[in-house]
């Protein structure tokens, strides 16, 4: 499979999960900016137990659409960790960025 | 180039219950194979344990004697309810499976104004003809189908039927209540009852072992 085929089809199962995701890490980011670093370790956990909630609703509710990405080469392992893994990259990027603004305002 | 998938030394439980236990199945490229049997009989169960998405206690699963350890892109798997997500648009789905869009049209035309829908918005029985016909296309060596005649209207069962006896370098599997259409096609089948697999091959076979007397 290409690389952009395999990457169009993550994009596409990441869509299940991305509202929900990006509103948590919109939340942890606004309680590191008011809080500051000493609230790392409650936003840290808030969202790994935010993904298990996510993972629990969209498995209930989409599980018959893992065929459609079986069929394509994906399981649904190789959905669960690519996404999460691009998911909390982007977190760990916006949690340096938050408080490498919040240094320099405050 | 020819192809045989076999499965057996299948063993399935359900809490106390042994649902699949001995179990045959030979499926060729060039082929159709059917699989008839009641409700709750296990196939769906079985064409779940061939494409690896249900874990039985303990299977075999071969393609030209070799033990099948990924079915990608060995095999596909329409499964009897709708899996393709309601957000992709058409053409996306033709895209994703590299179907030829074309080809599709000059079989269906009336779907000539729905390639830029969301597949959510297509009728149940549009999407089910989206569905069989992605699979029944799609480059694998073997397709399973589970009920790939449900919702679909007789005028395009037909034509399914005709595309499912022109894909010549590919092997079927198919599954369906519809037991007229599909031994109308086939080439062998089996009948699952009570965990094991009979070999059929004429509507009389299946007479005989009361299964057409359960449908009537």
């Amino acid at each position: 499979m290409g690389k952009i085929r395999y990457l169009k089809l993550l994009l596409s199962f990441y869509r299940y999960h991305v509202v929900a995701d990006l509103v948590i890490t919109a939340a942890c980011l606004w309680v590191l900016f008011s809080r500051g670093i000493a609230a790392f370790q409650g936003i840290f956990w808030l969202k790994i137990v935010s993904y298990g909630m996510i993972y629990y609703f969209v498995d209930a509710l989409r599980k018959n659409q893992y065929y459609y990405y079986n069929n394509l080469g994906l399981n649904k392992k190789t959905l669960w960790s690519t996404t999460l893994v691009l998911d909390f990259s982007l977190y760990i990027i916006l949690i340096i960025l938050t408080y490498q603004l919040r240094c320099t305002i405050l | 180039m020819h192809h045989t998938l076999e499965v057996d030394s299948l063993i399935l439980d359900f809490g106390s219950r042994r649902l699949l236990s001995d179990v045959y199945i030979k499926c060729e490229t060039s082929k159709i194979t059917t699989l008839l049997g009641r409700n709750g009989s296990g196939k769906s169960c079985l064409l779940n344990i061939i494409f690896g998405t249900l874990n039985p206690l303990s299977k075999s699963v071969r393609i030209d004697q070799h033990t099948l350890h990924s079915v990608y892109p060995a095999i596909n798997y329409l499964p009897q309810f709708h899996f393709v997500p309601g957000h992709l648009k058409v053409r996306t789905i033709f895209l994703d499976y590299q179907i030829d869009a074309g080809r599709f049209l000059s079989y269906f035309p009336e779907f000539s104004n729905r390639m830029h829908h969301r597949f959510r918005q297509l009728s149940g029985g549009e999407r089910r003809l989206i569905e069989v016909y992605m699979l029944i296309r799609n480059a694998a060596k073997f397709t399973l189908l589970d009920e790939p005649f449900t919702q679909i209207m007789p005028v395009h069962m037909e034509k399914i039927k005709s595309l499912i006896q022109n894909e010549t370098a590919k092997g079927f599997l198919i599954t369906d209540h519809l037991y007229k259409h599909v031994m109308d096609i086939s080439d062998n089948g089996y009948l699952l009852q009570n965990g094991k697999t009979w070999p059929v091959q004429t509507l009389e076979d299946l007479r005989r072992y009361a299964y057409i007397h359960a449908v009537e």
